[in-house]
């Protein structure tokens, strides 16, 4: 069996707890039934076996994918593993939840499951993440509290942070802190925000200046440096690109991939198949088709026109705009077809963040540099892992 | 001939190949069966039916004419067999973004890209490198559009950082600088007929030039000799040990001043690279000229 990776970002619900401003899923209220993960799964091996794939990460994502409960995805192991042993096939289970609904019931099935690690998000400041009464404040505290007993419970917790104006407003090293130490996280990672979903009061909050954006981000990085990556705090993604500009096997995040459609599909609870979390409950123009309906999913990715339009992304970028150009082509290809299309209505432009992505490219270059030429360190408290790759939605 | 060349191909299916090493069109393949050889398909039949027949014997498979061609590649990244793949561009301007198809292929099988040096093949040597795809960038006799962009090409090969592939034959060029690696560019390219004898289906060996009476074991020599009679520049030319003529194919009198350029090019950081890892100086000035070869 060859050595190509496949993930699936399996939402069992777009139904959500929580009512955060910026969520771009079309919540409904459906949820994947027990009775068709049998046939799920079928679908995914005999893709996997006609691809001569030997293993499928399955990312569970919402919606909230805690809604559905620890039994039920006891369940969802068992008829998967057992599906796929019988096909010398391997599945491997993350999570990433907003934890609110988090309790000690849960820690068995974090352990067995996802090997003691769940992600989550928040943000700094938070104002826009809200529980369904509106309150910001609300939603911080509960989540606060239930990251401390997750915490407790001896279970590792990554943050995905997005970055909104606030973010900037409050400054590099505030954001800084306030995951470090005020939280005392040692994994977390920042995303850039395209807006997504409906258009509302915050939406402008999320298009921020490129300028301003650059230079918090490269502050950011800086501090990290400085006080966090000899200490074993991974912040994604300044640690994959250290490790790529100091000679180490780097995973970086999808939108710097040199083509998404090759790595992973999303796939919700009804079927529906697109290339991320994304585009799969909102943009029915962007669907490849439907698992339950389409037994062949190997076919149903060579021959959808949408999935083409993502396959042949990179080729027209290296066309069509500058990038063929650029020296950091190796580490981008363009970057999110998710935030062109956010930005600029088509997937067939370039990243809007392209300048802050070469001035992070850059930064990431200058201390790789200087990492690389120093002097072994004694080992620091908590060595960094490699970590899971990451798939970088909001 | 039972050695090994002096410089091994970028791209091999098995560490013990037999040397001279015949490349040879898929049809007549089946018929030389269990020896080792490179196979050339140039249409997706062809293809599909050597990456899933191809024994050990098949070091690599040479694939021509085939990029625009989707569902080879789709193929190629699905099917189990481990063997190589020298892709072979025929038009790079024009071919350049379909190489985004063999990025899936690389998961499963070692790939190198064979660049023709026309015009255009400096945006496909970019691209390969950003996707860290090995390259053999393929000379005849540039003309000063693509000596234009051979310097461009030889510059980025040297600063860029984010090159970390080989690219051939610049890489040899500055192995061969620094003493390190004893080749020449025939070798480097995979053009000597005698360690890498061309034939056509009948098995018949297609050399480089029509020359009545040589055989493709003393052509690279015979080549040499000619041009030492003619009193070509290669006579006196420094890099000529490296080269052996190479760029004076099909027209001998073609003038190697914008080649001996990018090669100086090679050269000159072949010396800083000499000079940091204490080394003596680099070859050229004292490699013997052409007639002592």
């Amino acid at each position: 069996m060859n050595h190509r990776s496949f993930s699936v970002i399996l939402l069992p619900t777009s139904q959500c707890n929580v009512a955060c401003d910026y969520c771009f899923e079309k919540k409904d209220p459906h949820r994947l039934s027990l009775e068709v993960v049998p046939v799920l799964t079928k679908r995914l091996i005999d893709h996997m076996v006609r691809e001569d794939i030997a293993e499928c990460e399955i990312f569970w994502q919402g919606g909230e994918a805690f809604l559905m409960g620890p039994e039920w995805y006891a369940k969802v192991r068992t008829i998967m593993e057992q599906a796929a042993s019988e096909h010398g096939r391997r599945f491997v289970h993350s999570m990433q939840t907003n934890l609110i609904g988090y309790s000690s019931a849960w820690n068995d099935l974090i352990f067995d499951m996802f090997g003691g690690s769940l992600g989550t998000s928040m943000d700094y400041p938070n104002l826009h993440r809200k529980m369904f009464n509106g309150s910001a404040e609300g939603y911080t505290e509960t989540w606060r509290k239930r990251l401390d007993e997750a915490r407790e419970a001896g279970i590792h917790i990554g943050v995905i942070a997005v970055l909104h104006q606030g973010s900037l407003e409050a400054g590099a090293e505030t954001f800084y802190n306030y995951f470090t130490r005020d939280l005392g996280l040692n994994d977390f990672q920042v995303n850039t925000p395209f807006p997504g979903g409906p258009d509302n009061d915050s939406s402008s909050e999320f298009q921020l200046d490129p300028q301003q954006l650059s230079e918090f981000m490269g502050e950011l990085f800086d501090l990290w440096i400085e006080d966090g990556l000899d200490q074993g705090v991974a912040l994604g993604p300044f640690d994959a690109l250290i490790d790529q500009f100091t000679g180490r096997p780097a995973r970086l995040p999808c939108i710097w991939k040199e083509n998404c459609s090759n790595q992973f599909i999303s796939v919700d609870s009804k079927g529906t198949v697109a290339q991320c979390d994304c585009w799969v409950t909102s943009e029915p123009d962007y669907h490849f088709g439907n698992l339950f309906l389409q037994p062949d999913l190997t076919r149903m990715l060579g021959e959808s026109p949408a999935r083409q339009k993502f396959v042949e992304r990179p080729g027209k970028l290296v066309l069509e705009e500058d990038c063929l150009e650029c020296r950091f082509l190796s580490i981008c290809h363009g970057g999110c077809p998710v935030r062109a299309h956010a930005a600029l209505g088509t997937i067939d432009a370039k990243d809007p963040y392209c300048e802050v992505y070469k001035t992070i490219f850059s930064r990431a270059e200058q201390h790789g540099t200087i990492v690389r030429s120093r002097p072994p360190s004694p080992a620091p408290p908590e060595t960094r892992q490699p970590k899971e790759e990451a798939i970088t939605s909001n | 001939m039972d050695q090994p060349p002096l410089t091994e191909p970028a791209v091999r299916n098995s560490g013990t190949a037999q040397f001279p090493l015949p490349i040879l069109p898929a049809g007549s393949a089946g018929r030389i069966g269990v020896e080792d050889c490179v196979v050339i398909v140039r249409n997706l039949e062809e293809f599909q039916h050597w990456l899933r027949q191809a024994t050990p014997a098949v070091q690599w498979i040479q694939v021509e004419g085939l990029l625009n061609q989707p569902e080879a590649w789709i193929d190629a990244a699905r099917v189990g067999s481990e063997v190589v793949l020298d892709v072979v561009m025929s038009d790079p301007l024009v071919e350049y973004p379909m190489l985004y198809r063999l990025v899936d292929v690389q998961n499963t099988r070692g790939v190198r890209v064979t660049i023709p040096m026309r015009r255009g093949f400096l945006k496909a040597l970019r691209l390969a490198a950003a996707l860290h795809l090995p390259v053999r960038l393929l000379p005849t006799q540039p003309d000063e559009e693509e000596l234009g962009e051979l310097m461009e090409a030889v510059h980025f090969y040297l600063h860029d950082p984010m090159v970390e592939v080989p690219i051939e034959f610049f890489h040899s060029a500055l192995g061969w600088n620094i003493g390190e690696a004893s080749t020449d560019l025939w070798l480097a390219l995979e053009q000597d007929p005698a360690v890498f004898p061309h034939l056509d289906e009948a098995g018949k060996p297609l050399l480089p030039a029509d020359r009545p009476g040589v055989t493709a074991d003393t052509f690279v020599k015979d080549h040499v000799g000619r041009l030492e009679r003619d009193n070509s520049e290669c006579v006196t030319c420094a890099w000529s040990g490296f080269c052996r003529g190479y760029f004076k194919l099909p027209d001998p009198g073609y003038s190697c001043e914008g080649i001996i350029k990018a090669l100086e090019q090679l050269g000159a950081a072949a010396s800083e690279i000499a000079a940091e890892i204490g080394d003596p100086e680099p070859q050229p000035e004292n490699d013997p000229p052409l007639t002592n070869l």
